[in-house]
């Protein structure tokens, strides 16, 4: 990102989030055009410090939650009202993996839309496979048993899309983006199996 | 409202789930997906030499919609030609002008189904 | 079908300059607390009421509504008509209530009141009924605190739906009261919790009130109390435990019903036995339907209640699997609700999610508590920030009647989320957009929370159109639905306010009558003040003089002797409020020098009578 920000009321450069500025305190207005990245002042990249994001995410809320403005001006407290709905929306698009791999490509000028219907015979195949097998499974031990496979899968599609944007690999991108939603969905539908038969 | 009732009949009691031999030459499969659900779809026809599907059937895992609409689909194309379940569209009549949407990537999911199973199909002539 | 009301807009808290303390109030179902907790350093919550828990009971008696203990007074010793536990029935429909307990009260559905219900003869609402305690509470407050306090934050169940929350908003401003925010049980508990322990992790709140269950999973860091998922149940309470020792005493009785006093007799026992020795435990109750004797050990009521703990853990899986791997790291379970004192309960739940389980302080006492922290931090006092969730998902219809959830359940607040949809038909040129509250996948099963039509969708093959619709949730629980046709732009928007069946033509009615009443109320408690003023200072100087008469001339004497005398008459005659505290204060006034010298007397006489031993 080579656009840089400053604080509006002391002018210092904005060097991490785009909320507050920490050397004066003073809230920022909201620039639309912003990725989630810069907003919360973190790299655009793939890989993401999972830990910090929460911290980040906490101490924001703090700044701009509707319950904590009493002692603000009435100019900052129309900030802090698209704040604190843009605080949570970026904190989302960052921890999900496919809203983050969605906001990586729009940088790049690619839209990945999720709804587009696919024809990946591979891909397809596979899941309605899996599919299939967790809805012949009966015994408490043997999904135990898929929910740590597919966790174990996810993982790995993770770890392939990582490297997909490590490489700058982006042609690679919408289908492992596609595969890991199916392979979220078989570890999430495999889990409610589970709670519903020990329920 | 009929389509309504149709909808919540065929998400509780799915028709024509199974699967046909896709080795048979008169068997085409479709096997379409829409990511933002995790929706995966397989529909396939067995058509005879008349050109009119005899049996079809569907595995679909997803969303009931897609549950719903590919069962929906599946009944509504037997007995008819493969030309006519080409031209597949919508005829269901609306009781009301403002009807309650659609889901993105629900819509048209059966439909693409049906392509690519008669695609999959001519590709074997 | 009920349709979209008004907006009714969040109370914007008025900023800096000086405001009126803001009160915490647990509307609770078995009974009801308000607090308050000062702002600064040290200084401790306080109880508005005396004692603090106030039985959420309503009677109607000489021709009047009584409230609290006064109600079960009313009801124990003179069989007055009355209702308890009636927060179950806030936002509720006639068909979602048990037959015994539409035809105990004569339930009826009204066409602008919603559930209505007849205590003693008496038309009311549950909503009514709510605003009676609540009254209760704020005059309780105001004594206290000062006559214009009149903001406060309600507690209500995590699990709560829409109708239930606006019914008890309804409840307050029909009180007097403004209600800043409501604020869900669990949430207050661990407030109160984590306020005065100053305990950090991921702690679980399991509350079980007298109608009610919810459980919530917090994380409690750096002064942020974060909701990170909830659930619950809306009829599943501490009742229900009492319910199954009335069915158990009725059958070994061989009675033929469950009396309201067969009920308390239950409860009775029901606490009795909630201590640790397991002992059998003799018993003997006098009710109106005859001597009740016995012996009732532990054992036998475990297997009675133990249906109840089963589902409420089961309820507590469904919070387990939304929290997915943070599951492993709960560090504790906080007890709340009076309904977590049964021993078993206590085990039981300790065995289900393996780690500690305690109350925190008086488990009826907790969640008051939370709401005067709360009520503190909005006032801008505070230092903490809750950041709360929604507790069920909300959607919208798709076509075929199936449900799209568009905002999940255990999402933060506020939230704002859009998806895109598309037509049905071709040429389609209208959209129905109603709006859901729900885990089910079938709208019938969901509840309803309003609608309305985007049009002017340009005519296009089915499936083209793109319409992108955009709930927005604010931190009060205010939903917003905007659906906008993308290649027009046009859009249409609504704000939610659900109906249980209360028209706001009806409510804003109730309200102003209230008001009304309220100024009479006034005025009558303001007299009934200055007659106890005028007896206890009339007895007082009676008192003085059958002493002291000989301290004074004879012109003082027969001046404080005729003003006395008229005192007297004006207490005899209920002489109007002004005119008694006129008289009070001539009386007083005579009587200010006859006060000084009984003191003289009083110091003169103690040094004369010797040396005291220190």
């Amino acid at each position: 990102m080579s656009k840089t920000y400053n604080c509006v009321s002391c002018k210092a450069p904005l060097e991490e989030n785009l909320v507050i500025c920490r050397v004066c305190q003073a809230l920022q207005p909201i620039y639309s055009e912003v990725s989630p990245f810069r907003y919360f002042g973190f790299d655009p990249q793939f890989d993401l410090d999972e830990l910090k994001l929460e911290r980040e995410y906490l101490d924001l809320q703090v700044v701009v939650h509707p319950d904590k403005q009493a002692k603000r001006s009435a100019e900052e407290c129309e900030y802090a009202k698209s704040h604190a709905i843009k605080v949570t929306q970026a904190y989302e698009t960052l921890k999900d993996p496919i809203k983050r791999a969605q906001a990586l490509m729009h940088l790049k000028g690619i839209e990945l839309n999720l709804e587009t219907h696919i024809q990946d015979p591979e891909l397809l195949q596979q899941t309605l496979e899996r599919q299939e097998s967790l809805s012949n499974l009966s015994s408490k031990a043997a999904i135990k048993a898929f929910i740590d496979e597919s966790e174990v899968a996810e993982a790995i599609v993770m770890q392939e899309l990582s490297q997909a944007f490590r490489e700058s690999n982006f042609d690679a991108v919408p289908e492992r983006v596609a595969a890991l939603r199916y392979a979220q969905k078989l570890y999430r539908d495999a889990r409610m199996k589970l709670m519903h038969l020990t329920s | 409202m009929a389509y309504h009732n149709r909808v919540i009949d065929h998400y509780e009691n799915p028709r024509n789930v199974g699967s046909l031999d896709d080795k048979d030459k008169h068997v085409g499969t479709g096997l379409v997906g829409a990511p933002a659900c995790g929706d995966v779809m397989r529909l396939q026809i067995k058509v005879n030499d008349e050109g009119v599907i005899e049996d079809a059937k569907f595995k679909t895992f997803g969303c009931g919609s897609a549950i719903a609409s590919s069962s929906l689909a599946t009944e509504w194309i037997k007995g008819k030609s493969v030309n006519e379940a080409k031209a597949i569209k919508n005829t269901e009549i609306a009781d009301y002008l403002a009807l309650p949407p659609v889901k993105m990537h629900c819509s048209m999911l059966a439909e693409d189904a049906i392509q690519a199973a008669i695609k999959d199909l001519e590709a074997k002539k | 079908m009920t349709f979209l009301q008004i907006q009714d807009p969040s109370a914007k808290l008025p900023p800096q300059e000086k405001r009126s303390p803001v009160i915490g109030i647990d509307l609770g179902t078995t009974h009801s607390l308000c607090t308050y907790v000062p702002g600064g350093e040290g200084e401790a919550p306080q109880f508005l009421t005396t004692p603090a828990l106030v039985p959420s009971v309503v009677a109607y008696h000489e021709e009047k509504f009584l409230v609290g203990e006064e109600a079960l007074e009313a009801i124990q010793t003179h069989g007055a008509p009355g209702i308890g536990s009636f927060k179950r029935l806030m936002g509720r429909g006639l068909h979602e209530l048990p037959d015994f307990l539409i035809q105990r009260y004569k339930m009826k559905t009204s066409s602008d009141k919603g559930l209505t219900l007849e205590v003693g003869g008496q038309e009311t609402t549950p909503i009514e009924l709510s605003a009676l305690i609540l009254k209760h509470l704020l005059k309780a407050a105001q004594d206290k605190l000062g006559e214009d306090v009149c903001e406060a934050v309600i507690t209500v169940p995590a699990y709560f739906d829409e109708a239930a929350r606006v019914a008890t908003k309804d409840a307050a401003r029909l009180a007097g009261l403004k209600p800043i925010r409501l604020l869900s049980e669990p949430t207050a508990a661990a407030l109160a919790f984590g306020l005065e322990t100053k305990e950090e992790g991921r702690y679980g709140v399991y509350d079980l009130g007298g109608g009610t269950f919810d459980i919530s999973v917090l994380n409690l860091h750096g002064g942020v109390f974060r909701v990170e998922a909830t659930a619950g149940h809306v009829a599943l309470g501490g009742d229900d435990f009492d319910q199954a020792v009335a069915d158990y005493l009725r059958d070994k009785h061989a009675l033929v019903e469950i009396t309201p006093a067969l009920l308390t007799a239950a409860r009775s026992l029901k606490e009795a036995l909630s201590d640790k020795d397991r002992s059998p435990l003799p018993y003997a109750f006098d009710l109106p339907e005859g001597k009740l004797e016995g012996e009732c050990a532990i054992e036998e009521l475990l297997p009675l209640w133990a249906p109840l703990v089963d589902r409420s853990l089961s309820i507590c899986d469904q919070v387990l699997f939304d929290l997915e791997g943070r599951a492993a790291d709960i560090k504790g379970i906080i007890l709340a609700g009076g309904g977590t004192r049964i021993p078993y309960l206590q085990e039981r739940v300790a065995a289900h999610f393996n780690c500690p389980v305690f109350h925190h302080g008086n488990p009826d006492q907790l969640i008051a508590l939370g709401a005067g922290f709360q009520a503190q931090g909005l006032s801008g006092e505070g230092d903490h920030l809750l950041l709360d969730v929604t507790p069920l998902s909300l959607g919208l219809e798709t076509m075929g009647g199936l449900a799209d959830k568009i905002i999940w359940r255990n999402s933060s607040l506020p939230t704002s989320k859009t998806q895109t949809f598309t037509t049905f038909q071709d040429g389609q040129q209208a959209m129905l957009i109603h709006v859901i509250q729900g885990e089910r996948e079938k709208v019938e099963h969901c509840r309803s929370l309003g609608k309305f039509e985007l049009s002017g969708i340009p005519p296009l093959p089915a499936g083209r159109a793109k319409v992108e619709v955009t709930f927005a949730l604010d931190v009060d629980g205010l939903l917003t639905v905007t659906a906008q046709e993308l290649t027009t732009g046009t859009s249409q928007e609504i704000q939610i306010k659900p109906s249980y069946g209360m028209t706001p033509e009806k409510i804003e009615e109730m309200i102003l009558d209230s008001l009304e009443n309220g100024q009479k109320d006034m005025e009558e408690r303001l007299t009934a003040q200055a007659m106890m003023e005028a007896k206890t200072l009339a007895s007082e100087v009676e008192n003085a003089l059958s002493q002291d008469k000989a301290l004074l001339s004879q012109e003082e004497l027969s001046k404080i002797e005729g003003a006395l005398k008229a005192l007297q008459q004006m207490i005899q005659n209920k002489a109007l409020r002004e005119d008694l505290s006129q008289q009070i204060k001539v009386l007083g006034a005579l009587t200010e020098a006859f006060a000084e010298k009984r003191v003289s007397q009083a110091v003169k006489t103690h040094l004369s009578s010797g040396p005291k031993i220190q």
